[in-house]
């Protein structure tokens, strides 16, 4: 009994001490917390996104309310700190979809001013949008779409991650992570890579990642390129044997390589990205899980986009005008033992209108024009006699919001 | 397209960025290095030796500050120091020629403090900043 008293006690202590020095801080305070090494903070944050879009072939409208995103951190000294992301997509959370996530769970570990490490459920430097995903930093409804169905953005794994930057080269960046592998068995036809990511959930370790990114900043031009080199059978030994595949830390890899750049001048954005997936193994994958795994994946995009109130006086708002052409194809390569499908090389072109009435929010309109190759009749199985045919051009009307603090 | 076209392409295509960038920015490749500075009196001391010819930035490092602090100090205008960490997220910005990143979400600032891009929305806190004929003196009180 004494015991369990004087734990009480210890227990009632710690949290009062916490709930003294912890303190939610405005953004402005935040600030402030700048200049004491030894003041501690918490951050709460956030973001989301909704969208109505209307499907000109179907004639329907769909309201969605896309992600709603919490972010909370924690200093606990001037070297360590906290970061995480919530997720809820769609809502709410049924048998019929939605979802909820982390999207990153990291601690931080600050070496010196210019190096630090990642720990935890990270986001790897891979791509404009994996890092970068706030809403309010681009362009149309959508995340683009290069960066949802070939690198699949938000990829995040378990891992740990050496980030630095140059003080003799201005602008110069890099990373190097360490991260859980893919699940080979979710690699298949019209998924690609996306729903073989873990996302922190049970993964398996056995088989692992690497990835290095390169990013450079100079003058208005943002320069980046990653790769990502990752085994995706992580079976075990006797598993692998009966599924004829590779196992190991690299067994069965996934490559991926990636390339973008940025140039920002006087209002006008140029986005430029390009991007390849290799799955030297698919034939293997396809024996194992007969999933039509794609040997390779590519997809590139560029957008112009222009700021309408560049120069005027209104400094805090934006209203941007944009055009940005897409193409992928998710199996722009397949091995002997699968099946091509045209209906996954894809065009998209989006244009459209993004207005800031003030930094942390924006109203989006865009029109998205959609193209893809004809389907393969002979995966079409049992089809039906009165199936309306096939449509490869599709238009999108979308208006929506996002918001960001 | 074949993979063995795609990489040349892609890698063709990353050499002429990174070639119209190198030529766009020339004369502003020089490095940044660090200022370890001393405080005396809530003032950092950053003496007006520690600037090479030609060099108008310098990165200050001192006791004082969690975050290191961009002292621009160009001819024919005012010295200033903006303090190096995001208004978005507190994460330790990371200085170039032309201004201040973010790596965390993308923030972008300008040699004023001003957002160029966000998610930050606001400007990056500044320091008044004297000098007597020897030093720059970056107050940190009464900002």
């Amino acid at each position: 009994m004494k015991g369990r008293l004087v734990l009480a006690v210890f227990l009632l202590s710690n949290i009062l001490c916490y709930s003294v020095k912890a303190q939610i801080l405005t953004r402005e305070d935040s600030l402030n917390a700048g200049l004491d090494p030894n003041h501690r903070n918490v951050i709460l944050a956030g973001y989301g996104e909704a969208k109505v879009s209307v499907d000109q072939n179907l004639k329907t409208a769909n309201a969605n309310l896309t992600r709603s995103v919490l972010f909370v951190g924690y200093r606990f000294t001037p070297k360590i700190t906290f970061f995480s992301e919530m997720e809820l997509e769609d809502a709410r959370v049924s048998a019929t979809g939605g979802g909820i996530s982390m999207e990153q769970c990291v601690l931080k570990f600050d070496l010196n001013h210019s190096n630090y490490l990642l720990a935890g459920l990270m986001i790897p430097r891979i791509g404009l949008l994996n890092e970068n995903h706030l809403p309010i930093t681009f362009n149309g409804n959508d995340r683009h779409f290069v960066e949802q169905m070939i690198i699949p953005a938000t990829w995040r794994e378990m891992g740990v991650g050496y980030y630095g930057s140059s003080s003799s080269l201005p602008g110069l960046n890099w990373s190097v992570a360490l991260l859980n592998g893919l699940n080979a068995s979710r690699i298949g036809f019209g998924q690609g890579i996306r729903d073989a990511r873990f996302g922190g959930r049970d993964a398996t370790a056995s088989n692992v990642a690497l990835t290095a990114a390169l990013l450079y900043y100079r003058g208005g031009f943002r320069l980046q390129a990653s790769g990502y080199y990752g085994g995706s059978a992580g079976f075990t030994q006797r598993e692998a044997d009966s599924l004829r595949l590779n196992s190991g830390l690299f067994g069965t890899p996934v490559a991926l390589t990636e390339a973008n750049m940025q140039f920002r001048h006087n209002g006008f954005v140029l986005k430029a990205l390009a991007t390849y997936v290799y799955i030297s193994q698919a034939q293997k994958l396809n024996a194992a899980f007969a999933s039509n795994a794609p040997q390779v994946m590519y997809g590139y995009y560029a957008e112009l986009g222009y700021n309408l109130l560049q120069g005027t006086r209104h400094k805090d708002k934006q209203c941007n005008i944009f055009t940005r052409y897409e193409r992928l194809d998710m199996l722009a390569a397949v091995p002997e033992n699968g099946i091509d499908n045209d209906i996954l090389n894809q065009q998209y072109l989006i244009t459209g209108i993004t207005y800031l009435p003030i930094r942390n929010v924006a109203i989006k309109f865009d029109w998205t024009h959609k193209v893809t190759g004809e389907p393969n009749p002979a995966m079409i199985f049992n089809p039906s006699p009165n199936a309306p045919p096939y449509l490869r051009v599709n238009n999108f009307y979308q208006m929506g919001m996002a918001y960001s603090f | 397209m074949k993979r063995r076209d795609f990489i040349k392409t892609g890698c063709l295509a990353c050499a002429a960025m990174a070639a119209g960038s190198s030529l766009a920015s020339l004369q502003s490749c020089s490095p940044m290095p660090v200022y370890k500075a001393t405080v005396d009196q809530h003032q950092i001391i950053v003496p007006k030796t520690a600037f090479l010819e030609g060099e108008t930035m310098k990165v200050v490092r001192s006791s004082a500050t969690l975050y290191d602090i961009l002292l621009v100090a160009k001819p024919n205008e005012e010295p200033r120091a903006l303090l190096m960490s995001c208004t978005h997220f507190s994460n330790a910005l990371v200085p170039n020629t032309n201004g201040l990143n973010c790596n965390l979400h993308g923030s972008q600032f300008d040699l004023q403090g001003a957002v160029i891009n966000g998610p930050a929305s606001k400007a990056l806190k500044k320091f008044t900043v004297s000098t007597n004929e020897q030093n720059y003196l970056i107050n940190l009180k009464n900002n």
